[in-house]
């Protein structure tokens, strides 16, 4: 068994309101947090069941305890800071506190009650009180440091803020910040490789990256899978094995074909000169920083471009609409951008793999871990144990650690955009 | 940059066509380009014209009706749009996208004006003057057969005869 996989400690999970701080350490049942590339926020589910030895309730005429539900009580925005000691590492909101987005009694009895809580960040809470309504130019780099500084007031780790190039113009429109920089980032390239950014929030804060720098970090940890577990006295060599898995989506070719993530044809229509432009985009091997080895472009792809288009795009240009005076430019080409981010979200979702492993808080959505699946074959396994096509390298698209009185557990969505064990750089 | 209209869907909006001084380069001094008007769409922009100044509202573009001719073997028709005005309209291509102006709302004889961005305006602007002639800005079914003829103008049915 897994050293890592035993029920982690609480050092420190309080929830606190108006300056009462109840201890929730030993009345918790199950704890949730999750992370996602898709999320601009973090999220906890947790319950815990009360005796009635909560706290002293305000209502109370008496002034008798209560269940911390009904006396504290909870309503929303109660902080919650949480301090979780697993094996391989903390999961530590003490300074950064979660907030109490909603609550529930899911059974209640004479002597008991058991609450599921919501909890979100802070910043995803102050996200729905706020909407932009100014007016942003020049990179799209500059207009999200300018929204996190302004909107959030929170210091942020510049490495995670990655430079974009292009410039553009945009006005808020009403929308929320965190809405903006979703829009953002699927507008965004980096200045060195292909179209294509997240914006998401880790226990490290907030993230701006592109798929490109994120698939090319180095692994942060090397997780194996077979049927065996490993006799050990203290379970440490256990700690990195993939407790189970499955695949949950593998490459479907009618539908990559049909979201035009091989060959598209893209239509331009500028509103100035009347000019119609149409142009193709297809996929190139070699121009793609990819998590596996070469892509495999289907047949129909490498052919004639111009006649092997499944998915066409219509645009209307952006002559000038948002810039001062009279604009009569636009962006020099339009085409490759956006064919080049279709191609690049469509790509990383081609595989995707649901899996456990005991509980590791040092792993973040975003990170690349290493993966390698036994081979299942009727020769020997002396002359390579794991399989070559499954096994490699992988991006955390969303994980969730789960605590309970048992276990503690890391459930982990990964994807990938390629076969293959070796990346290009290891196959040269 | 970004207006993918196969994709994203349409959205409609209502907008205020902005006063002509915060657009002289498109419509007074005719440097500009197509029909363009700069609009302040509501939902987009606030009310308050300290969020984005009236100048650096972006512009729309007019679409007309078939009826209207395009210019193509000089057949056209001019734009009656003027300061002030209601549209209503789609953009292509998502939030972001282009916003075409397809129509506008004709002015009643109840309009407030005002002076904030969303606000009616005078459409009296720009190379517009207002005459002695031109006194009522209203476009009302049962008010008149011209434009300028309304309620306290002179039509064929109320001026004097002449002594």
């Amino acid at each position: 068994m897994s050293s890592a996989i035993r029920p982690a400690k609480y050092e420190k999970l309080s929830i606190i309101k108006n300056n009462t701080e109840v201890r929730l350490e030993g009345k918790t049942s199950s704890f949730q947090y999750y992370e996602s590339v898709l999320s601009p926020f973090v999220t906890v589910k947790m319950s815990y069941v009360d005796t009635g030895n909560g706290t002293i309730s305000n209502t109370d005429r008496q002034g008798r305890v209560g269940t911390i539900y009904n006396s504290l009580p909870i309503e929303g925005e109660e902080q919650i800071s949480f301090l979780i000691q697993s094996k391989l590492g903390e999961l530590n909101f003490l300074q950064n506190p979660l907030l109490v987005n909603g609550s529930s009694n899911s059974g209640q009895d004479s002597t008991k009650e058991t609450i599921f809580l919501d909890l979100i960040s802070k910043e995803g809470l102050i996200n729905f009180g706020k909407t932009l309504n100014k007016k942003y130019s020049g990179t799209i780099y500059e207009s999200v440091n300018k929204i996190l500084k302004d909107e959030f007031g929170i210091p942020f780790n510049s490495k995670n803020i990655e430079k974009t190039k292009r410039n553009y113009t945009f006005i808020g429109g009403g929308r929320t910040p965190l809405d903006i920089l979703i829009d953002l980032a699927s507008k965004s390239s980096p200045e060195q490789g292909k179209p294509g950014f997240f914006f998401f929030q880790t226990q490290d804060g907030f993230n701006f990256r592109s798929i490109d720098s994120l698939i090319s970090q180095d692994p942060k940890a090397v997780y194996k899978y077979t049927g065996a577990i490993r006799s050990t006295l203290n379970g440490e060599d256990n700690n990195f094995k993939i407790m189970q898995f499955s695949v949950g989506k593998n490459r479907n070719l009618i539908n990559s074909l049909k979201t035009g993530v091989y060959v598209s044809r893209h239509i331009f229509f500028d509103p100035r000169t009347f000019k119609y432009t149409e142009k193709y985009f297809n996929i190139e091997n070699g121009t793609i920083t990819k998590l596996g080895s070469n892509i495999s472009i289907p047949s129909s792809a490498k052919q004639n471009v111009s006649s092997n288009y499944v998915r066409t795009f219509q645009h209307i240009l952006d002559v000038g609409f948002y810039e001062q005076g009279i604009g009569k430019k636009y962006d020099d080409d339009p085409a490759l951008q956006v064919a080049e981010a279709t191609m690049r979200y469509n790509l990383l979702f081609e595989h995707v793999i649901t899996m456990t492993v005991p509980c590791n808080p040092n792993l973040r959505a975003g990170d690349i871990i290493e993966c390698y699946f036994e081979k299942i074959t009727t020769d020997s396994k002396n002359q390579g144990f794991f399989d070559e096509n499954q096994s490699g390298k992988y991006l955390i698209l969303h994980l969730c650690h789960y605590f309970d009185t048992k276990v503690s557990i890391t459930s982990l969505t990964i994807v990938r955009d390629s076969y293959g064990i070796y990346t290009n750089k290891n196959a040269d | 940059m970004f207006n993918n209209f196969s994709k994203d869907s349409p959205n409609f909006f209502i907008g205020t066509v902005v006063e002509m001084d915060y657009q002289k380069e498109q419509v007074v001094q005719g440097i500009g380009w197509g029909w363009r008007y700069k609009i302040a769409i509501q939902g987009d922009y606030t009310n308050n014209n300290s969020d984005i100044l009236p100048e650096k509202i972006g512009y729309g573009i007019c679409l007309l009706p078939t009826t209207a001719g395009s210019g193509g073997a000089g057949r056209r028709t001019p734009v009656l749009i003027s300061q002030g005005d209601k549209v209503f309209g789609i953009k292509l291509g998502g939030v972001d996208g282009i916003p075409i102006i397809l129509g506008t709302f004709p002015r009643t004889t109840d309009i407030e004006l005002g002076t904030k961005i969303h606000d009616c305006k005078s459409g009296y602007g720009g190379n517009l003057k207002r005459t002695s002639l031109l006194i009522e800005e209203t476009n009302e079914s049962c008010k008149g057969n011209t434009l300028q003829c309304s309620k306290g103008g002179a039509n064929k049915s109320n001026r004097a005869l002449p002594s």
